[in-house]
């Protein structure tokens, strides 16, 4: 098998700690900061664990310095903070037991909350997301009580129906108070879509919610330290680092010993469905579990060729689409055409644009689509209004 | 360019950033080499006649499509092989004695009106190589027809004569000599046993799906098999309808073609088999002695049908918005 698609996760291998390490300088942070408000002034003195940018709408989380130190830069999407001192912020109240005021807590300690619904089938999804991507290994075999704290609070929050734990073929893991469930190690069946469906059968069920294992993990550590949790594992290459929130991405790919050139690609997250940055100064976000360097001129790079027809997408589509029509289409501007392709039913894994031979972005054909049909007024609401 | 704060000038790209490292161009240049061992055995059966025609075809076709691209104000894409390709099948279906300007006309009708004229590459609704052989079919048949074009040849015609004569003069034709290509027929479709080489290679390097083929050459074997059982006086075996004419050559190389032929499993093998069970009956019921060229171009009419069988898609959501809110 094509070893880019194994989700089978790799031996255990030590993990390194960030601080530990000879960084030749205090260690500067950048934190994302996209779509919220600063809180924070330029030189003002933070505290680890103290927030520095929130949503005053209350959909996003908010997020924390996760070093002591001074703010040195706040850009528009970045806050750039140099480590200095060690203070560290009050501890924060989880002794509430209105539902809605504990997600709430959560959403305020950093933990992404949206689409979390009372009286759901939680699955926890302990598959790699995709290959090598499997830090979390460690966080579910150490850290067992920690996860039992999180999962415990889950559920006096959200109280759900059922909790199941999806993990890969062979791995023994466990969490206390999940059943488990064993999927195929095999890309893309770890997106959360295609566990839903391996776990209950159904296709888009309503009242499923999916948590990665590695957040699930984040709010135990806060529940349990009261602190929003600060550090995550980050794998790049194969050496899983333990690293604050907002290390740039520079530093972590420089102690993994990979020296980079010219027009190489940085990655947050896999090479199927990651997020390429452009700066070594960009920091990891609390949600990035890898991050995968690839050289230039390794792969054919994405070109505006046409569509030569070979269906190669359609036949390895797991939403069974046809990647080939939509991106036709969206080429064009014919967004609303797109929706007889029934382009709402992609769960954007990538895999269309990696095997299209004519090189296209079929993936990025979908997405714009899709951003321009969700940008238009819904027929319904405006006859509501009426 | 001088590096921004010392870092290296980093690529950004879109998900997925790897790729399967298969281009069209790569394809393209795999397919012309799975055809090598047919231009071979063509031209040790008819010397330069056969190294005329497919050159000739070839040039041809590339300069057409330059010419075409040229007046289209578009980059000129002859590096990318798939107009070389379309000559050199163009070539394969034409008797070795044709003369150059049916050649040369064939192979420009082909890239311009089976191709160019819908938009270039990936655009053709119907197997390019094919539009130019119909035109020349219908318009000058006695040069096309390969018995009046091969006089001074020693070889035959097994369909033609399975046409005249029935099935009986078929046995003169060991199945060792129709796949060693001692049969008339087109310039390197007849060399059955070459193609079935080429064809081999392209299934062994991935570069076209089994689906198509196995289901034409099953369409064809099915049909023939069904007329054969029922007279078997008066109608020709499945193994001569296999290996006579362009049955093989079209099950892989003409059936195969990307843009003309449908997407997804189900609609290929259709598609396929459609497209072989008309082979036979355009063998039995028609005037053209050798089907496959008419019958995969009535299959490629028939893609966009065959394409509505899908499956459903995930989930099922056709608003934008049911997806979003959820």
């Amino acid at each position: 098998m094509n070893p880019l698609f194994s989700l089978t996760p790799s031996e255990r291998g030590p993990i390194v700690n960030t601080w530990e390490q000879e960084l030749g300088g205090p260690l500067v942070i950048s934190l994302e900061i996209t779509g919220l408000t600063p809180l924070v002034q330029q030189n003002e003195q933070v505290a680890k664990a103290q927030p520095v940018a929130n949503d005053p709408a209350g959909r996003m989380p908010t997020v924390h310095s996760s070093i002591s130190g001074t703010v040195t830069d706040i850009k528009k999407d970045f806050i750039t903070i140099r480590e200095e001192g060690t203070r560290v912020a009050l501890p924060s109240d989880f002794s509430s037991t209105n539902p809605r005021t504990m997600l709430n807590a959560l959403r305020e300690n950093g933990i992404n909350i949206r689409g979390l619904k009372q009286g759901c089938t939680l699955i926890i999804n302990g598959m790699p997301h995709e290959a090598g991507m499997d830090g979390h290994r460690f966080l579910i075999e150490e850290f067992n009580d920690v996860m039992t704290t999180g999962l415990h609070y889950l559920k006096k929050a959200l109280s759900p129906k059922a909790c199941t734990l999806a993990c890969p073929t062979g791995m023994d893991w466990t969490i206390p108070g999940c059943t488990g469930h064993e999927i195929i190690p095999v890309f893309p069946n770890s997106l959360p879509e295609l566990v839903t469906k391996a776990i209950t059968g159904k296709e888009f069920p309503p009242e499923v919610c999916v948590m990665d294992v590695a957040t699930l993990y984040r709010i135990g550590r806060t529940i349990h330290g009261r602190q929003p949790a600060t550090l995550v594992i980050v794998k790049v290459g194969n050496t899983p680092f333990l690293t604050p929130v907002g290390t740039p991405v520079g530093v972590l790919v420089k102690l993994a010993g990979f020296r980079l050139n010219k027009h190489d690609r940085v990655i947050l997250g896999g090479p199927l469905t990651g997020e390429a940055v452009y700066s070594l100064k960009h920091g990891v976000r609390p949600d990035t579990q890898a991050i995968t360097v690839l050289k230039a001129d390794k792969d054919p790079t994405v070109k505006d060729n046409p569509c030569v027809g070979c269906g190669e997408c359609v036949m390895h589509c797991p939403a069974r689409l046809e990647p080939n029509m939509i991106s036709r289409h969206a080429e064009f501007g014919l967004y609303e055409n797109t929706q007889a392709y029934n382009i709402a039913s992609c769960i954007e894994c990538g895999l269309c644009g990696y095997w299209c031979r004519a090189q296209r972005p079929l993936l990025q054909y979908i997405r714009l689509a899709k951003k321009e049909l969700a940008a238009k007024p819904i027929l319904e609401d405006l006859r509501e209004q009426q | 360019m001088k590096p921004l704060n010392g870092s290296p000038i980093l690529t950004v790209s879109i998900p997925p950033h790897a790729h399967c490292g298969r281009t069209f161009k790569q394809d393209a240049l795999e397919t012309i080499i799975a055809l090598l061992p047919a231009v071979f055995f063509a031209v040790w059966h008819y010397n330069m006649l056969a190294v005329r025609v497919l050159a000739l075809s070839c040039f041809t076709a590339v300069v057409t499509e330059t010419i075409c691209l040229y007046f289209m104000k578009r980059e000129i894409e002859a590096d990318n092989y798939t107009a070389l390709l379309y000559g050199l099948l163009f070539g394969f279906l034409l008797p070795p004695a044709a003369p150059w300007w049916l050649v040369a006309a064939g192979s420009s009708i082909s890239i311009f009106m089976g191709r160019m004229i819908f938009g270039g590459l990936g655009s053709n609704p119907l197997c390019v190589p094919l539009v130019g052989w119909a035109v020349l079919a219908v318009s000058w048949p006695d040069l096309m027809d390969f018995d009046m074009t091969m006089l001074a040849s020693e070889l035959t015609y097994p369909l033609s004569q399975l046409k005249n004569f029935g099935p009986e003069m078929l046995d003169e034709y060991s199945l060792k000599s129709l796949l060693l290509g001692f049969q008339l027929g087109g310039t390197g479709a007849a060399q059955a046993g070459a193609v079935i080489l080429g064809g081999i290679y392209l299934l062994a390097r991935r570069i076209i799906r089994p689906d198509i083929p196995l289901a034409f050459i099953a369409g064809v074997a099915a049909t023939a098999a069904i007329y054969y059982l029922v007279d078997p006086l008066e109608y020709g075996s499945p193994e001569y309808h296999l290996l006579c004419g362009s049955t093989i050559f079209g099950a892989f190389f003409l059936a195969t073609d990307g843009p003309s032929s449908p997407a997804g499993h189900i609609p290929m093998l259709t598609y396929g088999f459609i497209a072989g069970a008309l082979v036979v009956i355009i063998r039995v019921y028609g005037i053209y002695p050798d089907g496959v060229p008419f019958a995969i171009l009535l299959a490629n009419l028939m893609t966009p049908l065959v394409d509505k069988i899908k499956p459903a898609p995930f989930g099922g959501i056709t608003n934008i918005h049911l997806r979003r809110r959820s």
